[in-house]
């Protein structure tokens, strides 16, 4: 499929282009399909031997999950895109694609460069101690050793896990271990930046503080991706959506065009949505003391289901 | 406009492209600091798993000898086929455990690390060597067990032993390469590291750890040319130039044919390994 058929559409929709249509593109993702392989009856990893065999006996037959299907668009210099969607909706994985960590099954992503993700949900040594993962880490990135020493305190400090530090990682709580990936990840400067669900982790301190970084993260580098469920993050950091779902882009736009419309369909959250739940609770309870209980019932399930149909 | 070309005329590159083999080897060099520190965090790691940690590691060719000592010398009498039976099964296990760990703990390196993968750019190829660097590691940790077993059962220090490190040389090579190859293959078909330790373990039998295979495949009649198969294949080569530097009282058949063929397959093993595990790049960490 020709990127073409659908960058019209993200350049055409009408945007007061914060980014001129001419900027230097960055990033060209080309019909883009990933596919996890995977068997349903998982490997054992503690059997050995001759039980090992004996576990494998009923073959597990392998199975497919198309997390992505079929994305293509173009970024260009200066765009900050939000990717957003529901759990499960290729978020991750299409990051992953984008900064070249996920081989595609078919399709390509071309980039300026290597474009760095910056995940809190990568999982570096478990067994190892927050100090070691701080230098693995960063020596994986590429950083010299003199490097690593010199960024090494800034990095406890802005996870702020303190002594922790030098216990392993498998005892850390997940915000702690998610705290510390970020600093590690975010503490080398890059031109294209991929940013998964960073602003979820943490308590407030270090939300503000993360908060903070990804702006100053922003401001040096050309093209930024954010991925995250707060939409006021979102709105604040992006000028433009990606809306993913079940691994397809349902909308391309501005913020203010597809936050709205994103928000009414799966934003329980909003306060509009939080009055009508009240709302509805009212008129069940009336119902329910007026009526009887199967009546009750029955409204909540029409609602639901009208919900869903939108 | 295509996606290809639009990217094309605006200079940008494919993310999962592969660098040139030439400078793929050359980004490999650039993280040895990554590779040092990973070989390192893995021995801290397994330290960290369980009490005696590590030690297993060192113990588990002393275990494995002491049951070839039993079974194949005591019960079946190989003790009786070469001056210094004990000497002759230390110098042989011990060996062969650094070929059979690195492949085995080479071909899971990239599979057992799919986080470190999914998260993080590098040349791939850093993990398998890095796996074979810990177990080279792991080995010089037991190595003052097989010099004692050695000088205990009678052999005495000789001017061959200066040649011991160059046959370790030899022999870490190939294992590079072979678990350069097998990290590659167990990416893509994750079961073969299941069967893995099966088809080393019966490498190991014809490759005369525990007898000397050579001999006893003469005496069985087979012909010739599955003779010389067994005599060139490369832990038999190995296994045969240690004994020869690290034991006055066994002469392994061959001679110095063994150092010819054993050099051969480390430097065809070796650059064999990193091309074809090259050849894969771009591809690793795929679900």
């Amino acid at each position: 499929m020709a990127v073409a058929e659908s960058s019209p559409r993200t350049t055409e929709s009408g945007r007061p282009a914060p980014t001129p249509a001419d900027a230097p593109l960055k990033i060209v993702v080309d019909d883009l399909h990933v596919v996890y392989r995977l068997w349903i009856t998982p490997p054992s990893q503690e059997a050995r031997g001759l039980s090992r065999i004996k576990v494998r006996r009923p073959i597990p037959k392998k199975r497919e999950v198309r997390a992505i299907r079929g994305v293509s668009f173009v970024a260009r210099q200066g765009e900050a895109i939000g990717v957003i969607g529901k759990n499960g909706a290729g978020k991750s994985t299409l990051m992953r694609a984008i900064a070249g960590l996920l081989p595609p099954a078919q399709g390509r992503v071309y980039a300026d460069g290597l474009p760095t993700l910056l995940g809190v949900n990568s999982a570096l040594v478990k067994s190892l101690p927050g100090a070691r993962n701080i230098e693995l880490g960063l020596l994986a990135l590429g950083l010299s050793p003199a490097e690593v020493a010199e960024k090494f305190d800034d990095i406890v400090e802005f996870s702020g896990i303190g002594d922790a530090v030098n216990l392993p990682m498998r005892s850390y709580s997940s915000g702690m271990g998610a705290r510390l990936k970020f600093a590690i990840a975010s503490s080398v400067p890059r031109e294209i930046l991929l940013i998964d669900e960073a602003l979820a982790t943490g308590d407030g301190e270090f939300l503000k503080r993360s908060a903070e970084r990804i702006q100053r993260l922003r401001d040096e580098a050309d093209t930024i991706f954010l991925v995250s469920h707060s939409m006021s993050s979102v709105k604040e950091t992006c000028d433009r959506v990606i809306w993913l779902d079940d691994g397809v882009i349902i909308a391309d736009g501005q913020p203010d065009d597809i936050i709205p419309e994103y928000e009414a369909r799966f934003g329980l959250k909003t306060r509009k949505s939080r009055k009508e739940r009240r709302r509805k609770r009212r008129e069940r309870n009336q119902n329910a003391s007026s009526d009887g209980d199967d009546s009750g019932d029955g409204s909540t399930d029409s609602e639901r289901s009208r919900l869903d149909d939108r | 406009m295509p996606g290809s070309e639009l990217a094309a005329a605006a200079g940008l590159r494919a993310v999962d492209s592969r660098p040139s083999f030439h400078s793929y080897l050359v980004q490999i060099w650039r993280r040895r600091a990554f590779l040092r520190a990973f070989a390192g965090a893995k021995m801290e790691s397994e330290n960290s798993k369980s009490r005696l940690g590590q030690l297993w590691q060192v113990l588990d060719p002393v275990f494995t000898m002491a049951v070839y000592w039993f079974l194949f010398g005591y019960l079946l009498g190989g003790r009786g086929s070469v001056v210094n039976y004990t000497g002759f099964l230390a110098a042989g296990v011990f060996s062969f455990a650094l070929i059979r760990q690195s492949i085995t703990a080479g071909s899971k390196s990239i599979s057992s690390n799919l986080g470190l993968v999914r998260a993080i750019h590098f040349p791939r190829a850093v993990l398998p060597l890095a796996v074979v660097v810990k177990q080279l590691r792991v080995f010089f940790i037991s190595l003052p067990i097989m010099i004692v077993i050695l000088l205990i059962t009678g052999e005495r220090i000789t001017a061959n032993w200066l040649l011991a490190p160059i046959a370790l040389v030899l022999m870490t090579m190939f294992a590079i390469g072979m678990a350069l190859v097998m990290a590659r293959i167990v990416a893509v078909v994750e079961d073969v590291s299941d069967v893995l330790p099966y088809i080393l373990r019966i490498w190991g039998y014809v490759s005369g750890v525990m007898i000397p295979i050579a001999d006893r495949l003469d005496r069985l009649g087979l012909p010739p040319w599955a003779v010389f198969i067994v005599e060139i294949n490369p832990p038999t080569v190995y296994l045969n130039i240690m004994r020869d530097c690290l034991m006055n009282t066994y002469d392994a058949p061959g001679g110095a044919f063994n150092w010819i063929v054993a050099a051969i397959w480390a430097v065809v093993m070796l650059p064999l390994g990193l091309w074809f595990f090259w050849r894969g790049e771009g591809r690793y960490g795929r679900g």
